[in-house]
């Protein structure tokens, strides 16, 4: 905390005796909930969703209207609670994960928190909208200043350091002629392992609100400094650029080369926002970012939780969901279709970031012996992310109708077709993995999702200093 | 926001993993398993069936069928309803070992649950039949007295007395009767029972109660070879120790001299004319004394012998292993012998109960070939050809009882004549 405090201090120095620096610099504070997320790799069980503290002062420097840098000091502690169970040995068929032993089982909980200051380092684009949106991607330094762990194994020692990336997105909106509020979501994801026993990695979401002065920079003649924020002043709506904030209902199926019709649809959500660059009259380009669910659901006799196989007889009878999170970036070639623009029609590739991946349902087996019949009904849960390459790239199709709304702004309705490209199962989770290029894929993602988007202009902006 | 955040954290909205026993049911016979019985014998066979979740019963169809052994099910269809037991009478076939009653269980509407088997044997007359069952399976040494009708076995350390058939045993119990390793019986119907501790306890009530001997090697803790003479004189035997004999039961020892040793088993006949003849284990080891035990002198075998018996004739017979197995005779305390039978065992081995008299005729024991059985011990026929065999008695109705190599299988063969 003596570091922590030892910091701050040198930040808000740095802020303030910065006279007649630059007027682009804009600091603040920002606090909230971190909801953690660990990338535990393999193993049977549930990680919980624990949430902890956050909060951190930034400094960000704006290169202009659009791209930024910015950096800062951020305190954190991560909880995780780890939801698991000890089965003895029994009949085995053939997975990594829990299906493993379906003997007799024991559940117990493990806990363990983790306290850190990092230092992130980001660089920031951002769409002049009201909000204003703000999309930001770097790395960060994190140094452990606490720990605590119930799991008691000797010599076990919680790694000092860690470096990883982290994404945000956050909106802002003007209070004052110099304070602004934001909102903001990141998504961190750690390189290093936490301990010296296994290879999970630390990982959280979190979600905060701050509070951001533009003004601390003044003119040599001590008037305030002029006004960056363009939403605030004469600004007009531009032509050429607007924002769609969309969401939706995914249906996702598994359309892999192997048993696919033993699959069937998971539903999920979709949510994200574009920015949509006009090229000509009907022609645009389209990207930015989307959270995307997506999977199948397994309702069969199968060996394993996750996916169809059977060796003899199934020893499960499993009702599952098998879902992979994905940060999707689309490039899309959008056509406005009518005389009025009101059909359009966009394709193009995207590239996914897989977040998470678990299974979860139920499954029922029966145990039986010479003279004894036992029947359980299982509910699982088990952590994936081990298991799912980290990216999916293929193609999207989408179609739909524009209708005006308000006076600026429209709205979006389509069906949009996306689908993954190769297998998504990691080739270490695939036991014929040696034979694999001749058994055809086992899990490939394709989705149709209901989309509903509301398209938001982007101020021009002029400045009148 | 509020939306993003409930789109993120909807899909990770599920219970924890757990287990939950939704039911669990163990059926068993109340009938020991592998237990024997008389070719053609009824069984009352009684089936427990146990709810392991509810303490209320659950009602199934059971259909037993007898899979092995060619017996019968007086019903083979019984409704347990809500009884925790249900019973039936097995008919064990009248030509078969092994038999096997099977039991499969089914819900009401048909569907199978499991099923289990008992399992039994009969032992039939003029047939080998195998038993792996304790305590007889394990059986370590046995000695039957003919004329009191009593025969006492040692397996698993215990004493056990030979029932009301002859394969069924009662254990021995009794303090001094600690950790029992062989049994042997003299002519006056003593049985002696060696002990792993290096005891030595006695009976002369038949196995009823028991009475320590003086200990042959005082500072010895642990197991000791004995043998009974035909004299009814101990003989006590250990490796890299004098070899000691009591005349009087057990009360006090004696050592033999001529430093007169054995590595293991040891036998020792009296003849008509006192003198002893011993041989041990060791190669070659024909001994005679003609002072009741002070001097002893060597006498030559053929090859390398092992084994001496000496029959009502006072004819000696040796078995050697040379080349196998091979059985001579000398009528001139071993001046000359004459080779009687010869054969190739699987395996050799040290010999312990080799020749087993029953009424009139010999059962020689050849271990790792079989059993052969020779009236006048000059001619000789095989018995039986078994090359896992080890060891061999004979109970006091002269039923035989054959030792596997296994430690853990005998054969019983009761002839019927």
């Amino acid at each position: 905390m003596k570091k922590l405090r030892i910091l701050s201090i040198l930040i808000i120095l740095f802020i303030y005796w910065s006279p007649g620096w630059s007027q682009r610099i804009t600091a603040g504070y920002y606090g909230g909930v971190n909801i953690s997320d660990i990338h535990s790799g393999y193993g049977p069980g549930k990680w919980k969703f624990k949430p902890g503290p956050v909060q951190g002062l930034y400094i960000d420097y704006s290169l202009n209207r659009i791209f930024g840098l910015r950096t800062g000091i951020n305190y954190s502690t991560l909880y995780y609670e780890h939801v698991t169970g000890y089965q003895s040995y029994g009949y085995y068929p053939y997975s990594s994960l829990s299906s493993y032993w379906p003997g007799p089982y024991y559940s117990f909980n493990e806990f363990s928190d983790f306290s850190f200051i990092s230092f992130p380092a980001q660089f920031r684009l951002s769409v002049p909208s009201v909000p204003r949106l703000d999309l930001m991607a770097g790395i960060y330094n994190a140094f452990l200043t606490g720990h605590s762990e119930i799991y008691n194994i000797i010599d076990y020692k919680p790694s000092k350091y860690d470096i990883g990336y982290l994404y945000s997105i956050g909106f802002s909106l003007p209070l004052t002629g110099r304070l602004e509020a934001s909102l903001n979501a990141r998504y961190m994801t750690g390189r290093k392992g936490i301990d010296n026993f296994d290879e999970a990695r630390h990982g959280s979401m979190d979600f905060t609100f701050g509070v951001a002065w533009n003004g601390i920079p003044k003119k040599r003649d001590g008037k305030a400094g002029y006004q960056v924020q363009d939403y605030q002043v004469q600004d007009s709506v531009s032509e050429k650029i607007y924002l769609i904030y969309g969401g939706g209902i995914n249906a996702s199926w598994n359309s892999g080369e192997t048993d696919r019709e033993r699959y069937f649809v998971n539903y999920g959500p979709s949510i994200g926002v574009l920015v949509n660059f006009l090229v000509s009259p009907n022609t645009s380009f389209r990207t930015g970012v989307s959270f995307d669910v997506t999977g199948y659901s397994l309702r069969d006799s199968s060996d394993s939780f996750v996916r169809y196989q059977i060796t003899d007889d199934a020893y499960y009878h499993v009702n599952t969901n098998t879902s992979v999170d994905y940060l999707t970036i689309p490039l899309l070639l959008n056509i406005q279709l009518g005389s009025k623009g009101r059909i359009y029609f966009s394709t193009g590739p995207f590239a996914g970031i897989k977040l998470n991946a678990r299974c979860k349902g139920t499954a029922y087996y029966k145990v039986e012996g010479a003279g004894s019949y036992s029947r359980y009904k299982r509910i699982v849960y088990d952590d994936l992310e081990g298991s799912i390459k980290d990216n999916n790239f293929g193609w999207i199709m989408e179609g739909g109708l524009t209708t005006p709304l308000f006076r600026h702004m429209a709205l979006e309705c389509g069906i949009q077709y996306r689908k993954g490209f190769g297998e998504v199962f990691d080739d270490s989770y695939l036991p014929e993995n040696e034979s694999f290029y001749g058994e055809g894929s086992v899990f490939e993602n394709s989705s149709l999702s209901f989309r509903i988007g509301v398209r938001v202009p982007v101020k021009a902006g002029r400045r009148t200093h | 926001m509020i939306l993003v955040l409930i789109s993120i954290f909807i899909p990770f909205c599920a219970p924890d993993p757990s287990i939950e026993m939704l039911e669990s049911y163990s059926f068993s016979f109340e009938n020991q398993q592998g237990q024997k019985y008389n070719p053609g014998e009824s069984i009352n066979v009684v089936l427990k069936l146990t709810n392991n979740k509810e303490p209320a019963a659950t009602s199934f169809r059971i259909v037993f069928d007898v899979p092995e052994g060619g017996g019968s099910v007086a019903q083979e269809t019984i409704l347990s309803e809500d009884a925790d037991r249900i019973s039936t009478v097995w008919t064990l076939g009248p030509n078969s070992l092994d038999h096997k009653l099977r039991a499969d269980i089914f819900r009401m509407n048909g569907e199978f649950v499991t099923s289990l088997l008992l399992t039994a044997i009969t032992l039939r007359e003029n047939a080998w039949d195998a038993v792996s069952a304790d305590p007889d399976g394990h059986i370590f040494d046995l000695a039957a007295d003919t004329v009191a009708g009593v025969t006492l076995m040692v397996s698993g350390g215990n004493v056990y007395r030979q029932g009301e058939k002859y394969y069924l045993w009662e254990k021995v119990t009794d303090p001094v009767l600690e950790s029992p390793r062989t049994i042997e019986i003299d002519s006056r119907g003593t049985f002696y029972v060696s002990t792993w501790n290096g005891e030595l306890v006695k009976s002369n009530d038949h196995g009823l109660s028991w009475q320590k001997c003086t200990k042959p090697y005082p500072e010895n803790p642990y197991y000791i070879f004995m043998d009974v003479a035909n004299d009814d004189y101990i003989w006590v035997f250990k490796f890299e120790y004098p070899t000691v004999f009591s005349a009087d039961e057990g009360v006090t020892w004696r050592t033999a001299g001529s430093n007169l040793s054995s590595v293991g088993f040891g036998d020792v006949f009296r003849l008509k004319s006192g003198t002893l003849l011993f041989h041990g284990s060791n190669c070659c080891s024909l001994n005679r004394s003609d002072d009741n035990g002070s001097t002893w002198t060597h006498i030559e075998t053929p090859g390398a012998s092992t084994k001496l018996y000496v029959n009502d004739k006072e004819e000696i017979f040796i078995c050697n292993q040379d080349g196998g197995f091979a059985i001579f005779k000398s009528s001139d305390m071993g001046a000359t012998y004459t080779r009687l039978f010869g054969c190739f065992p699987q395996f050799g081995t040290s010999m312990d109960n080799i020749f087993n008299k029953w009424k009139d005729y010999y059962y020689i024991l050849v271990p790792g070939f079989g059993i052969l059985k020779s009236y006048d011990l000059e001619r000789y026929e095989i018995y039986w050809i078994n090359s896992e065999l080890n060891n061999l008695f004979i109970d006091h109705n002269g039923v035989l009882i054959a030792k596997d190599w296994n430690q853990n299988t005998i054969y019983y063969r009761k002839n019927s004549d």
